[in-house]
């Protein structure tokens, strides 16, 4: 192997397109996991990978080009929520006993008319943005609680309150689904 | 028995609880039924989350929806080259560390040349007469030799210089007990 990936990716357009190609579907998903809408995570997934690749020399370890762009878009992803949905991450919700809506309309209805969805948007759709972002970082993205923690900018408790209620209330949606 | 609540153990489920909570609630599962099986189902929502995450949402044209935005990335770094540059910017700062080294450079040479040489701008060999502050008065110099006027004083001189070329020394007489002010001009 000859260049490093950040030069190659600054100097060839080819090595751009197979960079963007390799990761796209990916980094959508994982954006739109977090901001929960398609438009938006389009947007901002053009966004992370053009800061990516104006950024690219910044990209020290080759190997970590998977995980250094995954960082840049949950970081895009947040910023996003926190500047248009006004979300303070480090604030803990009260789990409420009945299972809600983030729209207030009546869980059942929300079920029926989610009938044709797939399960997991709609269980998502039940979460709170700061448990919806953590219970992603966490059990889809895999990443521990710390670094979750580390990225939403708030204490390790806080992470841990925003998921155990994310799976509380994901489990009490499957089980009122019977899935 | 006291059963913990359902925060912890879906915390459990994960392996997020912190060491010692863990521990405890290690030998709290180890006897009871019950909340092993509740883990459990915390552990099988985190598989479904896991498995069912990573795909596209439904009812989306991928290929469509990746195409446009491959062409809206290329076009993003296109308009952030025009606007910003980072190559052009890399060979501007090569200049402009040149610069510098030559602006240090010449102020290097510049204070060596002056202070070990032994230049003057005005030397004694000079054809036009100059004046110079020495310790012990105002000393007017031309081609021929020196003249200096002497200050009456111990005490500090206060030496000022126009550009015509003239010098004044303000300082207090020691014998007359007054301001003394002598002026040397040279044309």
């Amino acid at each position: 192997m000859g260049e490093a990936l950040p030069q190659i990716l600054e100097e060839s357009a080819e090595e751009r397109s197979r960079f963007i190609a390799q990761n796209l579907q990916r980094i959508f998903v994982q954006i739109y996991r977090i901001v929960g809408n398609i438009d938006d995570a389009q947007d901002l997934t053009q966004e992370a990978f053009i800061k990516a690749l104006q950024r690219s020399g910044q990209l020290k370890d080759v190997r970590k080009a998977a995980h250094w762009l995954s960082r840049i878009a949950t970081n895009t992803a947040i910023d996003f929520l926190r500047r248009n949905s006004r979300v303070n991450f480090c604030e803990v919700d009260e789990l409420p006993e009945a299972l809600r809506s983030p729209q207030g309309e009546d869980p059942e209805q929300l079920v029926l008319r989610d009938e044709q969805r797939e399960y997991l948007e709609a269980g998502l759709a039940q979460l709170t943005v700061k448990e919806r972002t953590a219970l992603v970082l966490r059990d889809i993205e895999g990443l521990p609680a710390a670094e979750v923690a580390a990225r939403l900018g708030c204490s390790k408790a806080t992470v841990r309150s925003h998921i155990a209620n994310a799976r509380i209330k994901f489990r009490r949606y499957l089980e009122r689904r019977k899935i | 028995m006291r059963h913990p609540g359902q925060s912890e153990l879906a915390l459990a489920a994960g392996g997020d609880l912190p060491v010692w909570q863990r521990w405890r609630l290690h030998w709290h599962l180890r006897a009871c039924k019950r909340c092993r099986a509740e883990v459990e189902a915390f552990r099988a929502v985190g598989r479904r989350v896991a498995s069912e995450g990573a795909k596209l949402p439904g009812k989306l044209n991928w290929e469509r929806l990746a195409a446009e935005m491959r062409a809206n990335i290329r076009v993003g770094l296109e308009a952030g080259q025009c606007v910003s540059p980072a190559r052009t910017r890399g060979r501007n700062l090569g200049w402009r560390i040149a610069a510098a080294l030559a602006c240090v450079t010449l102020v290097i040479v510049s204070g060596w040349l002056f202070h070990f040489t032994g230049f003057r701008l005005r030397t004694a060999d000079s054809l036009t007469p100059a004046v110079a502050a020495t310790t012990e008065g105002i000393e007017v110099q031309d081609a021929n030799g020196s003249l200096v006027l002497r200050h009456r004083s111990e005490e500090p001189v206060l030496l000022s210089v126009t550009t015509d070329g003239s010098m004044a020394a303000s300082y207090f007489d020691d014998e007359t007990g007054m301001v003394t002010i002598n002026n040397v001009y040279v044309y």
